[in-house]
């Protein structure tokens, strides 16, 4: 309960300020993976396996813009 | 009266589990009312090119995501370890009964033939270990020396040894605690001991605070507290604990007697509002 309150004061917080969604993105899932880390313990196994997954897929979107920033610098 | 009960009992699953549902399905209603919402409003950002809508639809959809995952938990409060667990006892129990065995366990650490140790339960009170007769594939130790005889069961809470050898962590509590060996190392290594099933039980989600005493040089007084008591509520009801320890009790008890290298002999197992005891008794098996 904890972890979903702070992660949507959080969430509300970085969508007023944040112009730019990949930006966005990325701060969104910096904050998810320090709440994560810090009440992974709290949950169950299966909440876990769910929340993982939530993870394994914020990092590809944080690779896919990564690469996309490093072929825009290399075609400038 | 058995009708009543039953009914009543029947009543009270039906209402737990209409309450489950209810709170289950009103989570997931809410998820997916949240990721709807969050859509909504991801697409209405995109086709009108407002950034603010698009990162509160991303926000929403993930916040949605999450109380559809937390959804599931209500149903994990079913403990369905106990209830394998409890079948098992309830065979045992029988077995037990109907041999009318009432001496208590005695817990065997892991030998040459015996290599998870064992919970040897004898026929009589006046007992006698023939570790000829015993092996891992004997159940039933059969003697002309009435003394000798008595049933060989696996000890539970091996497996919890096991996944603890496994990480190699096991052998960090194993000591030669020899009688003649010095008290202050003894002391420490005592320590060490409870120590490392503390460690082990706050691993497992299990219990901690365990405390180990001495007295009289041949009887261990263990305490500590557990956190799920309801397996220990059956044990005690049909009189088991001593007989044959849960798995908590059993690795406590089979750890201790590994790292003592000694047989010892369940005297009592006491459950109160979550708190163990557990008097052990020590056997020195050359005096036999």
């Amino acid at each position: 309960m904890i972890f979903l309150i702070v992660l949507v004061a959080y969430i509300t917080f970085i969508s007023i300020f944040v112009n730019d969604a990949k930006l966005f993105l990325v701060l969104l899932l910096i904050g998810f993976l320090i709440l994560y880390e810090l009440f992974r313990y709290y949950f169950k196994k299966r909440t876990q396996d769910n929340l993982d997954t939530m993870m394994y897929i914020g990092i590809t979107i944080f690779i896919i813009i990564v690469f996309q920033k490093i072929s825009e610098i290399l075609n400038h | 009266m058995i009708n009543n009960n039953g009914s009543n009992n029947e009543r009270s699953v039906k209402s737990k589990k209409t309450k489950l549902s209810i709170t289950t399905n009103f989570k997931k209603i809410i998820a997916i009312a949240v990721i709807i919402f969050g859509l909504g409003f991801l697409s209405y950002g995109y086709l009108n090119n407002i950034v603010h809508f698009i990162n509160l639809g991303i926000g929403l959809v993930l916040i949605g995501w999450i109380i559809l995952s937390f959804s599931y938990e209500k149903y994990l409060k079913y403990d369905i370890g106990s209830g394998i667990f409890s079948d098992y006892i309830d065979l045992i129990g029988k077995l037990i009964k109907n041999l009318d065995i009432k001496t208590s366990g005695v817990v065997i650490p892991p030998r040459e033939n015996l290599k998870n140790g064992a919970v040897f339960l004898p026929l009589n009170e006046d007992f006698k270990i023939n570790f000829g007769l015993i092996n891992d594939t004997i159940f039933f130790v059969n003697s002309d020396n009435k003394n000798e005889m008595g049933l060989i069961l696996s000890p539970l809470g091996k497996s919890l040894v096991k996944t603890l050898k496994k990480y190699g962590d096991y052998e960090a509590i194993y000591c030669n605690c020899t009688e003649h060996a010095d008290n202050n190392l003894k002391s420490e290594k005592l320590d060490n001991i409870k120590d490392y099933l503390n460690y082990s039980l706050n691993l497992f989600q299990l219990g901690n605070n365990i405390d180990i005493n001495f007295s009289n040089n041949d009887v261990i007084i263990l305490s500590y507290e557990i956190y799920d008591n309801t397996v220990c509520k059956k044990l005690q009801k049909e009189g088991l604990c001593k007989k044959y320890p849960c798995p908590v009790c059993g690795f406590i008890v089979l750890s201790l007697a590994k790292s003592l290298d000694r047989i010892l002999k369940i005297e009592e197992i006491i459950e109160e509002n979550k708190h163990i005891i557990i008097k052990l008794r020590i056997i020195n098996e050359y005096n036999m």
